[in-house]
């Protein structure tokens, strides 16, 4: 039995694909296959015991939980490895995880750590199937892309044995119905999809507003609004606006959805992006697409005169209207061919010790999915601003959002492709 | 025994003696230039992958499929399709982007080459120094003078020319046209030079000796005299401009600015790799004529000078 | 005031009504494209000495905030230290593979006289024009479906960039071996040299400039690619110094990214100033100068 450590070329997983049985067909255009595609969620979508499916493939939904095989072809690590001399290879977003806490890390184990950076999830996957190995440990690996990695075989399944401060400090409160039993992923941070807004330089309550999403096609701030940038973080701004699911499927709906995108990139004038905390500094936008965790970022990027306090967030479910909003978890994941798996095992369970857990808080704003850290302590310890309290995701929060979760491969290239046209390959 | 060959320089090589010194380097442009021109075609051709939707490719010519060429081919020539627009627009941008190059370098190049004069040395280097200064750090220095805040902007605003900052990187045509024309001048700039300076002294004196005005001997004798070099010129600025999408996304990320190297590079970051393939197809394609003119014009003056 | 003014006027008519005058318009359009072309550089190079943190204000001037004594510096960022460091060893083994591979090629081109060197040389030139991102696609993919062993990164780089530079070489070379014609050779050999003893003896020394030169245009070349490179670059460890360039310049980067511009641009001004001054040592018996 080869040494899990040895590098496995990328080949091995069609080997897994023809061995589960997964006929390769001869491929028609795409347009066939998404009439096809259409015509099986068109049947399969309703209740009974199997969820939404796709030749073979479960797509996990809340009311459909996978349990994500474990076979012999990739086994977790033995038991009472000794770390590898490194270096960690991190592939993650950018200015994801705190480098002073990194660096303790390697001070602890007294290796390198390597942080390399991807723009998209969607990159992260492409990277991943052609170099996986390379890389040792993922960190944002989110919920649609898991069971796709998974099942691709290109993450290895976790050995708890090495987690022990994981399985304590757990919130238990975060679900795992995409991998049920986490046995190839871990939770990192929690976050809400929100809007972000400089108040002082809009008026609008976006919190009252009937359809909060409606300010992304507001007129008045043309050439000032951003959008976050990714193929389901974009659509999904204008699912939610129609009040559709940000998992749709249904090719005419998909239509809709991509005219009025492409409508409001022509009259918005929409840049694309996530880095709304260092475009602060430069006074780049008024409105902001984006996510809970960077609300507490900007405190670090407050151009001169401005304060903290000129900044609010609307969560579309906590405003007025109630309409749907994102809610969703970033997931560890450790990849197949690395050659650190015990290091990276190590890097997980670090995270998770409370003074870590908190360190890496102060500076990414993310919270960590820990017992340890709760709203009075972030507030108490001067973390969280006050003006942005509501901005930290407390368990009833949960129930209240939607998640984007996995789509069939086909309706996964037709979001892409909706990406592209609209955003110009930017 | 070896056959021998007399070779060009009289002496006595085994045949294989001179074709061996290009041995090297023409394997490494089999295994590295033509055989991923090959790779591109099966993975256009080929097959997808049932989990992630992305190419495996069909190395056998026979079981090649042409459904997804056909696809982003027919995409190609409809209306208002993404792969025309952005087709177009790339045709536009860099026409006029060519266009400005030669009328920005062929003075230049002209005085360079003509009435420099003591200073030659001094504007040869300027003129050579954007070729080992990274382009990507001019380009980077633009974004930041461009940026609402930055120089430009102070400098126009204090001239009186603009009140307000004018917000050129955010999706400026012009801008893009003028970061293009700002990175392939030199390259446009180089035949021309070449060519000027080579015009003989005697052949400027003689026509004007005849009776030609300054005028009527660059009309008459200088610009035809040039036209190979102008050809060159706007061949090595042009095609290499077609596939550039790092401009773009440097001065403007937009989609309304979007060229046909941002198509092909975004296709290729996602899980549409076979439309990649095929865009990559498309563009050899409608570039083969231009490249082909090119190395078919290059070949003949080569041999002109040979002899 | 009235003849202030008309000599003023006479002098500007003179000035602009001289049978020279277009060589002064000609002056004005080549000023104007030098400081076009280099004052950015110059305004970035000076921000790398910027005391704030700042891209488009002046806070003052610190010479080693931004080279040395920061977090965030060229010395003590990893990421960009890392990515000098990679650009300088990539540049340099292109240069070792690519130079000899092109000396060779257009050595052989020159002397060959079968068919099949047109072949060749028709397969250089279209590498050479051939839009890079298609190379860089085909590579791409070549590397991670055919090669996967291989995979993407240092190797694939630099096999994929090396073919890349090699047409340079190649067309300076031959333009040199055009110039220098056979006759120095066949003399040699006349006065009783072998062919290979011609060669080395006779007319490598005379290629020796184009050489320096070729090794100056790959290296400079080299180490500004970008497309190639990118593609074919995996993690942090194969970035080079245009790949970091273009991702933070999009992300409000410190001036740290100008000091690493800085220092790629003084060492490719002092690369090719020295093959130059070694250009203008070797070609001086020729052009006749006392040595």
């Amino acid at each position: 039995m080869s040494h899990p450590k040895d590098r496995v070329p990328p080949l091995s997983r069609r080997e897994f694909l023809r061995r589960a049985a997964m006929t390769g067909v001869a491929v028609p255009s795409l347009a066939a296959i998404l009439a096809a595609c259409g015509s099986d969620s068109g049947g399969g979508g309703g209740g009974g015991s199997t969820g939404p499916s796709s030749g073979g493939l479960q797509l996990a939904r809340p009311d459909n939980p996978v349990t994500l095989a474990v076979t012999d072809d990739n086994p977790a690590i033995a038991d009472g490895l000794s770390p590898e001399a490194g270096p960690l290879k991190i592939f993650g977003y950018n200015d994801y995880i705190y480098k002073k806490v990194r660096n303790q890390f390697g001070d602890r184990y007294g290796v390198d750590v390597e942080y390399t950076v991807f723009d998209t999830p969607d990159e992260m996957v492409s990277k991943m199937q052609s170099n996986g190995s390379d890389f040792d440990l993922l960190v944002t690996v989110t919920l649609e892309n898991v069971g796709k990695l998974a099942q691709g075989g290109l993450i290895q399944p976790l050995n708890k044995t090495y987690l022990p401060t994981f399985e304590d400090q757990l919130w238990t409160g975060i679900p795992d119905f995409y991998d049920v039993g986490r046995q190839y992923s871990a939770p990192y941070v929690v976050f809400t999809t929100g809007i972000s807004c400089r108040n002082d330089l809009i008026t609008d309550d976006i919190g009252a507003m009937d359809n909060p999403y409606d300010i992304f096609w507001d007129t008045t701030n043309e050439g000032q609004v951003h959008l976050l940038n990714g193929s389901r973080d974009t659509l999904a701004t204008a699912l939610l606006r129609g009040g559709y699911d940000p998992n749709e499927d249904d090719p005419a709906i998909m239509e809709t959805i991509k005219q009025d995108l492409l409508d409001g990139a022509d009259a918005m004038g929409w840049k694309y992006d996530h880095v709304d905390y260092t475009e602060l500094s430069t006074n780049g936008w008024e409105i902001h697409g984006t996510w809970s965790g960077q609300m507490v970022y900007y405190q670090y990027y407050l151009p001169k005169g401005l304060d903290i306090t000129s900044l609010s967030y609307s969560w579309p479910p906590q405003g007025a209207a109630g309409k749907p909003g994102l809610v969703s978890h970033d997931l560890f994941a450790i990849s197949k061919g690395a050659a650190n798996p015990v290091l990276a095992h190590n890097f997980i369970d670090f995270m998770y010790e409370p003074d870590n857990a908190l360190a890496n808080y102060t500076y990414e704003g993310y919270q960590p999915t820990v017992l340890s850290l709760d709203k009075e302590t972030a507030l108490a310890k001067g973390f969280l601003p006050p003006s942005l309290d509501y901005t930290f995701v407390t368990e009833d929060m949960l129930p209240m959002g939607v998640t984007e979760l996995e789509l069939a491969p086909a309706v996964n290239q037709l979001y892409q492709q909706i990406y592209q046209e609209v955003t110009g390959g930017a | 025994m070896a056959r021998k060959d007399r070779g060009s320089s009289g002496a006595w090589f085994p045949r294989w003696f001179w074709p061996s010194f290009a041995g090297p380097a023409f394997v490494w442009l089999l295994l590295f230039f033509v055989l991923p021109f090959y790779v591109i075609l099966s993975v256009a051709f080929g097959g997808l992958d049932q989990i992630f939707l992305t190419a495996t490719p069909v190395y056998d010519p026979l079981h090649w499929t042409f459904g997804s060429f056909r696809d982003v081919a027919t995409g190609l020539v409809t209306t208002h399709s993404i792969y025309q627009e952005t087709f177009v627009r790339t045709l536009v941008y860099v026409g006029i982007a060519t266009a400005l190059s030669l009328l920005i370098g062929y003075p230049v190049a002209y005085f360079i080459a003509r009435h420099a004069g003591r200073a030659k040395t001094f504007f040869l280097v300027a003129f050579i120094a954007p070729f080992w200064i990274s382009y990507m750090m001019r380009m980077f220095s633009w974004v930041n003078l461009l940026q609402p805040e930055g120089y430009v902007n102070r400098v126009l605003r204090s001239l009186g020319v603009i009140q307000e900052p004018r917000l050129w990187l955010n999706g400026k045509p012009s801008t893009v046209v003028l970061g293009l024309v700002y990175g392939y001048v030199p390259y446009m700039i180089l035949p021309l030079y070449g060519m000027l300076d080579r015009i003989d002294r005697a052949t400027l004196e003689a026509a004007r000796d005849l009776g030609g005005s300054q005028a009527r001997t660059f009309f008459r004798v200088t610009l035809p005299l040039s036209r190979q070099a102008i050809l060159a010129g706007c061949v090595i600025v042009a095609l290499p401009m077609f596939g550039d999408y790092f401009t773009q996304t440097l001065l403007a990320s937009t989609r309304q600015t979007a060229m046909f190297g941002n198509l092909i590079v975004s296709s290729m970051d996602s899980s549409l790799v076979n439309q990649g393939a095929s865009l990559v197809i498309i563009l050899i394609v409608a570039l083969a004529l231009p490249m082909f003119y090119y190395l078919r014009s290059t070949n003949a003056a080569r041999e002109l000078a040979e002899r | 005031m009235s003849a202030t003014a008309t000599s003023l006027g006479a002098r500007v008519r003179g000035w602009t009504m001289n049978p020279w005058a277009r060589a002064h318009f000609l002056w004005v359009i080549a000023i104007a494209y030098v400081v076009w072309t280099l004052l950015p550089v110059f305004i970035a190079v000076a921000f790398s000495f910027n005391a704030g943190k700042a891209q488009t204000t002046w806070q003052g001037f610190s010479l080693t905030r931004w080279y040395v004594s920061d977090v965030n510096s060229l010395w003590k960022d990893e990421t960009l230290r890392s990515a000098l460091f990679q650009s300088l060893k990539l540049s340099s083994l292109v240069v070792l593979i690519a130079v000899p591979f092109g000396v060779g090629f257009a050595l052989a081109l020159d002397r060959w006289q079968a068919r099949s060197a047109s072949v060749s040389n028709f397969l250089m030139l279209f590498s050479f024009i051939t839009p890079e991102i298609a190379i860089g696609v085909g590579l791409f993919l070549m590397f991670t479906q055919l090669v996967s062993g291989v995979g993407l990164g240092f190797k694939a780089q630099l096999v994929g960039l090396s073919m890349f530079e090699m047409a340079y070489p190649v067309i300076v070379v031959r333009a040199r071996l055009l110039s220098i014609g056979k006759q120095y050779e066949e003399a040699a050999m006349d006065l009783g040299a072998t062919p290979i003893g011609a060669m080395r003896r006779v007319l490598f020394p005379m290629l020796s400039p184009a050489i320096f030169a070729s090794v100056a245009i790959v290296f400079a070349s080299a180490i500004d690619n970008f497309v190639i490179s990118q593609r074919l670059s995996v993690d942090a460890s194969t970035q080079t110094i245009p790949i970091i360039i273009y991702s933070s310049a999009r992300r409000s980067p410190l001036p740290s990214l100008n000091a690493l511009a800085t220092v790629t641009l003084v060492s490719s001004t002092v690369l090719v100033a020295a093959a130059a001054l070694l250009y203008r040592r070797f070609t001086r018996i020729e052009r006749g100068s006392p040595a």
